[in-house]
């Protein structure tokens, strides 16, 4: 997959979905026809979209689960709407992109994060001790505005690439390498911080050491 | 941290993110919240129907300027509304669709035929029920009454029918009509054969289709649909 233009290549992961384009047409023909197997293979792959995309966006379990429903409802409800049976996994991004915005602006007015959109909040004040890999990340992607959040998960939970991304929130392609990019960008940038402030620990604790040696 | 261990983690973090898996009780609740859902229905009916082709790629396909000719259904077609089997070739074991393949909960057809194929897309036609049923490849299909096709097709000699946007264009054709023609503004026409009153054929979309003609067996053009591009 094409990266976005304007920053360094990170790979975003293949979606890899186990089956191919044809076979998920085939199991949405089914399901169009009334059969129930297939109905529930296709409210399992809308929901599971739903829910891995949710959850690397809003980073709640609950809050995740609720969008995988919803997108399952929803999907299983316009089904006899789709127009093109090949079009089922863009179409399901399309609703699962929606449902999130519609959560976040939702949690948002819950006020449940201490952060939001645009908000800044010292790094410092934030990463006080050393953090593993994951829960560092998990950290940075909430400095991250929920757009940046939606764009940096459709890219790397189900490989999209920009047009794709597009078509799936509804914005230009300009506006979702620019989204990547600034995404990419500030990740790196707290991850730089992190360094720093790791070293920085590191060279406390050694003169902790000296002092207690001597 | 480096950049490539910001990669590291972002993959390891999706990783993680794709072993998640639906909550069982949840997902029941959501298919049970599905009008339609996990119960065979009734008929095929509440499959859609796929409209007249209004636009095929990102053209627009003019909806009804068809000539003035009033279209009377080819005879294979008009077997099958009739009662007859499906017009075309029929299908048995493998051939069959996988979609149309007898399953637990599925009322699969009894005969499928297909009706015309341009490589490897394919018209296919089957009586569901008490449903006449279409399918445009694997992309759409559509199941109606007899009554209801009846009254559509005795309009027009030519209809396109199908997904909209490719490159494929799937139809039916009135008596009399012994192939099909595209023609672009620029470049030669693309022609197909209509079999049992039905066609598949690959447009150039890149071409600029303008007109979709139908043409009896001496080359005569006996109906004609204008495409706006």
């Amino acid at each position: 997959m094409r990266g976005p233009r304007g920053h360094s290549p990170i790979k975003a992961q293949e979606s890899s979905p186990a089956q191919s384009n044809d076979a998920v047409a085939a199991q949405v023909l089914r399901a169009l026809r009334g059969n129930a197997a297939a109905e529930e293979w296709i409210a399992h792959r809308a929901y599971a979209a739903g829910l891995r995309l949710a959850t690397f966006s809003l980073d709640d379990a609950n809050l995740a689960q609720d969008v995988g429903q919803e997108v399952a409802i929803r999907v299983l409800r316009g089904l006899p709407k789709l127009r093109d049976a090949d079009r089922f996994d863009a179409w399901t991004y399309r609703i699962c992109a929606a449902e999130i915005k519609r959560a976040a602006k939702k949690r948002q007015r819950h006020d449940w994060r201490p952060f939001s959109e645009g908000a800044e909040v010292s790094v410092e004040a934030t990463f006080t001790q050393s953090l593993g890999d994951r829960d560092w990340l998990v950290q940075a992607l909430g400095r991250l505005s929920e757009r940046q959040r939606l764009v940096l998960g459709l890219h790397f939970v189900f490989g999209l690439d920009d047009r794709e991304i597009a078509a799936a929130i509804r914005a230009r392609r300009g506006t979702v390498r620019s989204l990547l990019s600034r995404a990419l960008a500030r990740l790196r940038e707290l991850a730089e911080l992190e360094s720093e402030m790791s070293l920085d620990r590191e060279g406390a604790v050694a003169n902790q050491n000296k002092e207690a040696v001597r | 941290m480096s950049e490539i261990s910001l990669e590291g983690s972002i993959r390891s973090y999706v990783a993680e993110i794709r072993r998640l898996s639906p909550d069982p009780d949840r997902l029941d609740s959501a298919i049970a919240n599905s009008p339609g859902a996990s119960r065979p229905r009734s008929s095929a009916r509440s499959y859609r129907w796929s409209p007249l082709a209004i636009g095929l790629a990102s053209l627009l396909l003019c909806a009804a300027v068809a000539t003035a000719a009033t279209g009377v259904l080819s005879s294979a077609v008009d077997s099958f509304l009739g009662g007859g089997d499906p017009p075309g070739r029929q299908l048995s074991g493998g051939e069959v669709p996988s979609w149309l393949q007898p399953t637990p909960g599925f009322n699969a057809p009894d005969k499928v035929s297909v009706v015309a194929s341009a490589g490897d897309e394919h018209l296919y036609a089957y009586r569901q029920e008490n449903y006449i049923c279409f399918d445009y490849g694997h992309h759409v299909g559509e199941c109606r009454s007899p009554a209801e096709w009846r009254g559509e097709l005795e309009k027009r000699k030519l209809f396109i029918r199908g997904p909209l946007g490719g490159s494929t264009w799937f139809g039916l054709s009135g008596s009399g009509i012994a192939s099909i023609r595209v023609e672009y503004s620029d470049g030669p026409p693309t022609e197909a054969a209509v079999t049992d009153g039905g066609f598949v054929l690959n447009a150039d979309r890149d071409r600029d289709p303008q007109r979709l003609s139908g043409l009896d067996a001496s080359g005569a053009v006996v109906a004609e649909q204008p495409l706006d591009g």
